[in-house]
């Protein structure tokens, strides 16, 4: 292990403390949302946070894993993890369980996973790795098209479930795509479409289209 | 190097701004914005209710009919409930371990902290047991509610009853809670807003767990319950009690009415029921109950049922006949056992022929009747006769007939008097003329009357010439009786025109010679009636009677009912001359008259039709 005393230096640790203390604030609220006046034990299946409390502990014991594992590793299997990621979502589609009128989840008996948030960390891998590839022209449309593909892919896939507030996640990948090279008028009518979407929730259609004509 | 490293510069601030903008939301929830302190304050204030006492209610003499009593809800307070002898606190309140176990599982689940009801309104007596023992049943204890008590087995069709208000009374009327009470008919309905006076209300301060740790500002907003408004009605209890008595064998009714005022002295609906039946925990069952019965006791017939009103309704073609000038009070008709009249033969009974009006009256010619109407509707003065018809229907329609009279009483009915379109819908338009309808002349036929209306229209009678609508309220503690009970309406015949019908009505009870219902002749008060015999399609015919006494300056006006009774006098005439007699005297000196009465079978008895049944 050459590199043992690296690991360990190289860490963000402003970042990890800042997750750690998100965890922590969120198992408070779950304890406290399901909080009632008669006794219970504290250590209890049962109840919500102390399965909160065993997700943490097999959240952290997976990110000290991440950690140990050799980074060539991530570089070399990027586009696999995509793969598998893509997989996963199609594969929710047919084998999913049906839950409140959508195909999201996959149940192993007494826990279900969401192959979206597994997405998440594949489109990572993916839009990574492509940023990375040798000599890659960032700023070129073709480039940009490429890279929304890697996003554009899975959130069809997850609209298909369909889960539109999980798909529109998504879209927060524009924004390292942003800080890599991409043309900035994407994002600029990306924040102008949110900035519109919001607008109509408060004002009513007239008022908006009032207001678009005056622009 | 990275060309692109100031973008990241530009995310921040975007980043920035994101994060800048729920700040400033959070900070104008906290520390402008008050509607989440309102509410969170609501959470640590209790509001409970101080329950006024429903208003009393008088007869005419003030006698008290509806009082108040105390009753007593027996509630659980989950979080201060210990082990307790279980078997010995139901037999105290009189229900099943199980019961209790089942109120407490649902007490639990409504809450922890706040009481909730283990059982309702438990009589005094009970609680007089259960307040000595209460101090070994901790988290268990009591609030006084009340109820109504009633000083009468009777009037409950007059002073209907209080309930549970339900939910869609709570949705339109925010001044009621789940658990209050409400007048749902009679009375106790129509006078709902003086009678249930106004609900105070105490404040107290209760911590999360709903623990209360005391009075709220000092009791600043606690406010006294207004006791309810007591009701002076027009009911004289004894009378009406006394109709109730007279009917006890019969179904049918009674309404009583001082002509002068439209004040209603009795209301009998038989069969009715003790109003002591709907009052608590009893009420649910015994309303299903009573629902159920096939006498319907429920129904009170004398605002909701609709009879044709059979020979007393010649009084009405009468007047029309003399307004119009069709007939006078010198006009004769032959009749011998009945006319021919429109091709047909009409039958009717054996009297003195030719009759003027007033013998007509006396002796209820069905003859005479059957040609004044035809007169009336063949009047050359109209055009044809539908415009004659609808001449006539506008003299019934002044009298309250076809309408409701607008009493204070609720779910009055208005009957039915066809309209022209009526008969052009079932003959044809002009294809019907006076003999198409010519049973209306002896008011069989369509017609739908109230006996709430019948005894209105022997008041105008009485009256010679107006009514005041009928009502049961005479005053409320604070206020003055509305307008519309003290106004006179006049009906569309001159007064002069009704001495010569009650000179007819007059003979009927009191003779000389024959009289329809000379069995209900008093020998010093002078009663002018006139019988009715109502057919209807289910079984014997119905007796009717209406009448006034005295002849000069009424107190009295009424009509009775009663269903398959057979002819007026039978049963009808003496029951209206028994209930005139106490009215007036107090005293009954023909007990052979009101046992004739108490002594009839009609309640479940139906006599089958009579075939060829001739009008009395």
């Amino acid at each position: 292990m050459p590199q043992r005393g690296k690991i360990w230096s190289k860490i963000d640790w402003l970042t990890a403390v800042i997750y750690l203390i998100l965890l922590i604030i969120g198992w408070l609220n779950v304890y406290a949302a399901v909080y009632t006046e008669s006794h219970h034990p504290l250590f209890d299946i049962s109840t919500r946070y102390t399965r909160q409390f065993l997700f943490i502990l097999l959240a952290l014991f997976l990110a000290f894993s991440a950690i140990l594992i050799e980074v060539n590793f991530y570089t070399f299997f990027a586009y696999v993890i995509y793969a598998f990621g893509i997989l996963a979502l199609a594969g929710v589609l047919v084998a999913g369980k049906e839950i409140n009128n959508a195909r999201s989840w996959y149940s192993f008996g007494w826990f279900n996973i969401q192959p979206s948030e597994f997405a998440k960390l594949a489109v990572c891998f993916g839009l990574a790795k492509f940023y990375s590839t040798f000599n890659l022209k960032t700023d070129t449309l073709r480039t940009t098209l490429i890279a929304g593909a890697l996003i554009i892919l899975p959130m069809l896939l997850i609209l298909m479930q369909p889960d539109t507030g999980s798909a529109i996640v998504f879209l927060a990948f524009l924004i390292p795509m942003y800080r890599e090279g991409m043309p900035p008028f994407i994002l600029i009518i990306g924040i102008l479409a949110g900035i519109l979407f919001f607008l109509a929730l408060i004002l009513d259609k007239l008022t908006i289209i009032l207001l678009l004509a005056v622009l | 190097m990275d060309p692109f490293s100031n973008r990241k510069k530009f995310i921040i601030i975007l980043a920035a701004a994101g994060f800048l903008a729920l700040f400033g939301k959070l900070f104008y929830i906290q520390i402008i914005d008050s509607s989440y302190k309102v509410s969170a304050e609501s959470n640590s204030q209790r509001i409970v209710t101080r329950y006024p006492a429903r208003g009393l209610i008088y007869d005419r003499t003030g006698k008290l009919i509806v009082s108040n009593q105390a009753a007593y809800d027996v509630l659980v307070n989950p979080s201060q409930l210990q082990s307790f002898d279980t078997a010995a606190l139901c037999k105290m309140l009189g229900i099943t371990v199980d019961a209790a176990r089942r109120a407490i599982d649902s007490a639990f689940r409504f809450s922890r902290y706040q009481p909730s009801e283990f059982v309702r309104q438990i009589s005094v007596q009970e609680y007089a047991v259960l307040q000595e023992q209460l101090y070994k049943f901790p988290g268990f204890f009591v609030q006084p509610r009340t109820l109504r008590k009633y000083h009468t087995s009777g009037s409950s069709h007059l002073l209907g009853y209080v309930g549970e208000v339900d939910k869609s009374v709570i949705k339109k009327d925010p001044y009621y809670r789940m658990g209050d009470y409400i007048g749902i008919s009679g009375i106790e309905k129509a006078y709902e807003e003086a009678l249930r006076g106004r609900k105070g209300q105490e404040v107290l301060l209760v911590d999360v767990h709903g623990r209360v740790k005391g009075s709220f500002a000092d009791g600043k907003f606690d406010r006294d319950a207004e006791v309810g408004e007591d009701l002076y009605t027009t009911i004289d209890l004894a009378l009406q009690e006394y109709g109730e008595k007279l009917m006890q064998n019969m179904r049918g009714s009674i309404v009583a009415i001082e002509p002068q005022t439209g004040e209603i002295l009795a209301l009998v609906s038989s069969p009715g029921y003790d109003p002591a039946l709907l009052v608590g925990r009893a009420r649910a069952g015994n309303y299903a109950r009573l629902a159920k019965d096939t006498l319907k006791p429920l129904f009170n017939r004398a605002l909701m049922a609709k009879y044709p009103p059979g020979s007393t309704f010649k009084i009405m073609n009468a007047l029309i006949g003399l307004k119009e000038g069709v007939i006078g009070t010198q006009t004769e008709f032959g009749c011998n056992m009945g006319i021919q009249i429109g091709g047909m033969f009409k039958r009717c009974h054996s009297h003195a022929s030719p009759l003027d009006l007033r013998g007509a009256i006396q002796n209820s010619c069905n003859s005479y009747f059957f040609l004044t109407f035809r007169n009336i509707i063949e009047n050359r003065n109209y055009k044809n006769s539908t415009e004659a018809y609808n001449a006539w229907r506008r003299y019934v329609m002044s009298f309250g007939f076809g309408k409701v009279l607008g009493s204070d009483l609720p779910n009055e009915l208005g009957g039915f008097v066809p309209a022209e379109d009526y008969y052009n819908r079932y003959y044809g338009k002009n294809r019907w003329n006076a003999y198409t309808i010519i049973s209306l002349g002896i008011g069989q036929g369509e017609l739908g009357i109230t006996p709430l209306q019948m005894a209105n229209y022997a008041a105008i009678i009485a009256n010679r010439g107006y009514y005041v609508i009928p009502h049961s309220v005479k005053e409320i503690e604070n206020k003055t009786l509305e307008r519309k009970f003290r106004e006179r309406h006049f009906v569309a015949i001159d007064s002069s025109l009704f001495n010569p019908i009650i000179d007819g009505m007059q003979g009927a009870v009191n003779g000389p010679g024959t009289g329809t219902a000379l069995i209900a002749r008093l020998p010093n008060i002078i009663i002018c009636g006139k019988t009715g015999t109502a057919q209807n399609p289910h079984g014997a015919d119905h007796s009717i009677f209406i009448a006034f006494a005295p002849r000069d300056n009424p107190k009295i006006a009424l009509s009775v009912y009663v269903e398959n009774g057979g002819f007026g006098a039978t049963y009808a005439a003496p029951v209206a001359s028994l209930i005139i007699e106490k009215f007036l005297t107090d005293t009954i000196t023909r007990p052979w008259l009101e046992q004739h009465v108490l002594n009839a079978n009609l309640l479940y008895y139906n006599a089958p039709k009579r075939k060829n049944m001739v009008e009395d």
